[in-house]
């Protein structure tokens, strides 16, 4: 990857076949994530990214990494929305969920991502956090999810690297919060804390330990790249 | 009971408030010129606006976070000068945690809620 230049009113940067499919899958995986009543739009990602990617196979690493993001160690912490898969795609179902202020995603996830990208707004008053969870959350994964789509544009417009990827104006703060959630999603799973900064080896498959650190160091540098061209 | 966010201010609208409407600086959190400003001292019970220690939005210290990105959010959300943003940056880096915005409580949870869609980790209390 080549750092992100300015080209007149938008910022550009080089990527490889590999890095752009790399990133594809991390944007995939992170809407994955936050929208698991969306298996429609996950089929489809998926099926881009199977064609968008045919390095995959010969990167057993990338592969390894392709689950590490949406399998949480505690599944319960994904489950609140399974009701609503198994009962299929009904957008009156999903606007009802959407519109209930009680409706069960609301609760404080369990899955340390999850909890990472919503934190507590009170540090010390779990009510005032979980009310203040229900009137905001919805709306802001739905906004990290918007803003992932905008990655996966741009990626998708550099077909797989043969073109420089293309960052406009518009889409800088885009880019630049999801390469930050990118990074919290990666360095939760590594095990990234104040005490262990440089991850935790038990935190995920020690063979894919070092790769992912290296995929974790490498979206800094995309998005160090970014700001500095700003 | 603290049923301060209603969805009208922080769903739909949050985006769309100026960090300057909502902040000029640490020394002025209200505005009684700007609309969204004066709905929400309007709205505010009257015991809670007296009070004695203001809201505050706090971000803490995480090991993820760039520090050049942190101050980004911070001169492109609150509008602050890059010199005052650097500092605040270094504050949160050295010292754990620093206060970046003082108001009401509904402009504080404004601010919370921007600086996760940031991705910084962020709360709001009373004082320090």
């Amino acid at each position: 990857m080549k750092r992100f230049r300015r080209r007149g009113r938008h910022f550009q940067s080089v990527m490889d076949e590999f890095e752009v499919g790399l990133m594809l899958s991390l944007c995939g995986q992170f809407i994955d994530l936050l929208s698991p009543e969306m298996s429609d739009l996950d089929l489809e990602a998926d099926e881009d990214d199977a064609e968008g990617d045919p390095t995959a196979p010969e990167h057993p690493q990338a592969a390894a990494f392709d689950d590490l993001i949406t399998v949480a160690p505690d599944p319960a912490g994904e489950d609140p929305d399974g009701d609503g898969e198994e009962q299929g795609f009904d957008p009156f179902a999903l606007w009802e969920q959407e519109l209930d202020p009680h409706r069960p995603d609301a609760q404080r996830p369990t899955d340390p991502v999850l909890l990472r990208l919503f934190p507590d707004a009170y540090r010390d008053d779990p009510a005032a956090s979980e009310e203040f969870r229900r009137y905001t959350e919805s709306d802001l994964r739905q906004r990290k999810i918007d803003e992932a789509l905008v990655v996966l544009s741009s990626l998708e417009a550099s077909e797989r690297g043969l073109k420089p990827v293309r960052v406009e104006p518009e889409q800088v703060e885009p880019w630049l919060r999801t390469l930050t959630a990118l990074r919290l999603v990666v360095a939760e799973r590594l095990g990234i804390t104040t005490d262990t900064p440089d991850g935790d080896p038990e935190a995920v498959l020690p063979d894919a330990h070092e790769f992912m650190h290296e995929v974790y160091d490498w979206l800094g540098f995309v998005q160090e790249s970014l700001l500095r061209a700003l | 009971m603290t049923a301060t966010l209603r969805p009208g201010v922080v769903l739909s609208d949050w985006a769309s408030f100026g960090p300057g409407e909502t902040l000029s600086g640490m020394t002025a959190p209200d505005h009684p010129s700007s609309p969204s400003g004066g709905t929400a001292v309007i709205e505010r019970p009257a015991e809670e606006a007296t009070v004695e220690l203001p809201w505050t939005t706090v971000v803490w210290d995480d090991p993820v976070n760039l520090m050049s990105y942190v101050t980004h959010v911070f001169v492109t959300y609150f509008h602050y000068s890059r010199q005052k943003a650097q500092r605040l940056m270094l504050q949160v880096h050295n010292e754990g945690r620093a206060v970046v915005s003082m108001g009401t409580r509904e402009e504080m949870e404004r601010d919370v809620n921007a600086m996760h869609q940031f991705g910084l980790w962020a709360t709001l209390g009373r004082g320090e």
